[in-house]
C-alpha cells in the first residue's frame, strides 16, 4: 500500500464523520422545542409564578438546555429529547399550580364552613340561654307558689291533727304533704338538669324538661285547687272530709284516692292476711291486719265512677264494686 | 514511518465516531428513578386519573428497558427520563384532580353550612 491510497483512504473517513455530523443536525428548531416554548409561555402565564416557581424555574432550565442544544448543533434526538423534558417540565408546573390553586380554595371553603358551623352553633346556644332564662323565671315562680302552697297544706294539717275529725282525715293530709315534698323533689331535679342542660346543646332535651315543667305546672295548679279546697273545708267540716277533685276536661278526677274496709268471709269471720288490691291492676296489694281490716291509698289521680276491688284469703277469693264519689272510700268484702 | 502516520488518525477518528455512537453504561439508576416515579403516580391513582400519561411512562419504561437489553444504552437513558417525566406529570395532574374535587365538595358543604346559619339566625 502506497501513501497515495492512504490519503484517499484518510479523505473517505474524513468525508463520512462529516457528513455523518451534518446529516444528524439540523439548524431549523423541531417541532418539539417549538412546542416546549408554547407550554413554557402558557405556564408563565398561569399562576404557576406565584404558585409554582421552584418547578417553573425547572421548566425554563430545561427549556434553555434544548436551545442549547440547537444551538450547539447536537443531534436532532438530543434536541427533542431535551425539548421533550421541558415541555413536561412545562406542564408539571402549570399542574402543579392548578393543583395548589385548588388547595388554597379547599382550605378557604373549609375556613367559611367552619365559620358558618360556629356561627349556628352561637345562634343556637344565644336562643337557648333565652330560653333557659325563661324557664328559670317560670320556676322561681313556681318554687315561690309551691312554699305558699306548703305553708298552707301544713298549717291545714295541724289544725286538724289538733282537732282530728278521722284517721283517714289526717292520713289524706299526710299524703298531701308527701306529695308537696315529692314536687318539690321534683323541681330540685329539674333544677339540676337545667343546670346541665345549659351545657347540652340536645333540643329534645330541653323539650323534654319543658315538658315536664309544664307537668309540674299542672300538678302545682292542681295542689293549690286542692289547697282552696282544704281552705274551706273547716266551713264544710260538719259534712264530713272535703272533696279534693278537679275537673279535666269533661272528667272529674279524684286525688289520693283512699281505700278501706274489713275482708269477712260468708259466716262473718275476719279474715286475717287477705291480699288486697284494685282489680286487674297492682296498686294497693295490700294485706288485711289482725282485725282483716285493710287501706290503701291510689297515688294517682282517678276518674270519678265505679271501680273494683279485689281480694283473696287463702283459696277464698272475693270482689266489690265501688263509687268513686269522694277521695275516701269503704267496702267491706266478702270472700267464698 | 509515512504510512503510520496517516494510520493513527485514521484509527482515531474511528474509534471516536464509535464511541460517540454508545459507549455508557446501562442506566439502571434512571430505570429506577422511573419506576419509582410510576409507582408514585400509581399510589396516587393515575392509572384512573390520568390514564394517558400514565400509560405513556410505563410503555416508556418498557421501552427503555428492550433497549437495553438491545444494548442501545444512551436510547434507554433517554426512554427512561421521559417515563420518569411522563409518570411525573400523570401524578401531579392526579393530584390536581383530587384538590379540584375535594375543593368543590368542601365549597358545598361551605354553602350548606351557611343556609343553615342563616335559616337558625
Amino acid at each position: 500500500m502506497n501513501i497515495k491510497t492512504f490519503k484517499v483512504i484518510f479523505i473517505l473517513i474524513f468525508l463520512m464523520l462529516t457528513i455523518n455530523m451534518y446529516g444528524c443536525v439540523s439548524y431549523l428548531p423541531p417541532p418539539e422545542l417549538v412546542k416546549a416554548e408554547s407550554a413554557f409561555s402558557n405556564a408563565q402565564a398561569s399562576k404557576a409564578k406565584e404558585y409554582a416557581p421552584a418547578e417553573l424555574y425547572e421548566a425554563e432550565k430545561s427549556l434553555e438546555k434544548a436551545k442549547e442544544s440547537l444551538k450547539n448543533k447536537e443531534k436532532m434526538s438530543k434536541i427533542q429529547f431535551y425539548s421533550y423534558l421541558a415541555l413536561r417540565k412545562a406542564e408539571i408546573a402549570k399542574t402543579v399550580a392548578e393543583k395548589r390553586i385548588a388547595e388554597e380554595s379547599l382550605k378557604n371553603a373549609m375556613k367559611r364552613k367552619r365559620k358558618a358551623v360556629l356561627g349556628e352553633k352561637e345562634a343556637k346556644i344565644e336562643k337557648k340561654d333565652i330560653e333557659i332564662e325563661g324557664f328559670k323565671e317560670r320556676l322561681g315562680d313556681l318554687r315561690e307558689d309551691a312554699a305558699l302552697m306548703k305553708g298552707a297544706l301544713l298549717n291545714a294539717a295541724g289544725k286538724v291533727i289538733i282537732n282530728p275529725s278521722s284517721t283517714n282525715e289526717r292520713l289524706a293530709l299526710l299524703q298531701d304533704e308527701l306529695a308537696q315534698k315529692r314536687v318539690y323533689a321534683e323541681i330540685a331535679r329539674l333544677e339540676g338538669e337545667l343546670r346541665s342542660g345549659i351545657k347540652m346543646e340536645k333540643e329534645m332535651e330541653f323539650r323534654n324538661l319543658r315538658k315536664k315543667i309544664l307537668d309540674l305546672e299542672e300538678q302545682i295548679e292542681y295542689l293549690k285547687n286542692k289547697n282552696d279546697g282544704i281552705g274551706t273545708s273547716d266551713q264544710r267540716r260538719s259534712g264530713g272530709r272535703a272533696r279534693l277533685t278537679i275537673k279535666d276536661g269533661e272528667k272529674t278526677l279524684i286525688n289520693n284516692l283512699v281505700i278501706s274496709g274489713i275482708v269477712k268471709d260468708t259466716e262473718g269471720n275476719r279474715c286475717q292476711g287477705a291480699l288486697v288490691n284494685l282489680k286487674g291492676t297492682y296498686t294497693g296489694a295490700v294485706n288485711t291486719d289482725s282485725n282483716g281490716a285493710y287501706f290503701f291509698s291510689v297515688d294517682e289521680p282517678v276518674s270519678q265512677g265505679i271501680l273494683y276491688i279485689s281480694a283473696r284469703c287463702g283459696e277464698k277469693t272475693g270482689s266489690i264494686k265501688i263509687f268513686t264519689t269522694s277521695n275516701s272510700i269503704k267496702g267491706d268484702i266478702i270472700v267464698n | 514511518m509515512k504510512n503510520r502516520l496517516f494510520l493513527f488518525p485514521a484509527i482515531l477518528s474511528i474509534l471516536l465516531f464509535i464511541g460517540s455512537c454508545g459507549g455508557i453504561k446501562p442506566p439502571l439508576n434512571e430505570i429506577t428513578n422511573a419506576k419509582l416515579a410510576i409507582e408514585k403516580a400509581k399510589a396516587l391513582e393515575a392509572e384512573k386519573l390520568s390514564p394517558l400519561y400514565f400509560l405513556m411512562a410505563k410503555e416508556k419504561l418498557q421501552g427503555a428497558k428492550n433497549a437495553i437489553k438491545e444494548g442501545e444504552n444512551e436510547m434507554a437513558l433517554e426512554l427512561a427520563q421521559k417515563a420518569k417525566a411522563d409518570a411525573e406529570l400523570a401524578a401531579v395532574l392526579s393530584q390536581k384532580k383530587i384538590a379540584e374535587e375535594n375543593a368543590l365538595n368542601a365549597i358545598e358543604k361551605a354553602k350548606g353550612a351557611e343556609e343553615k346559619e342563616k335559616k337558625v339566625k
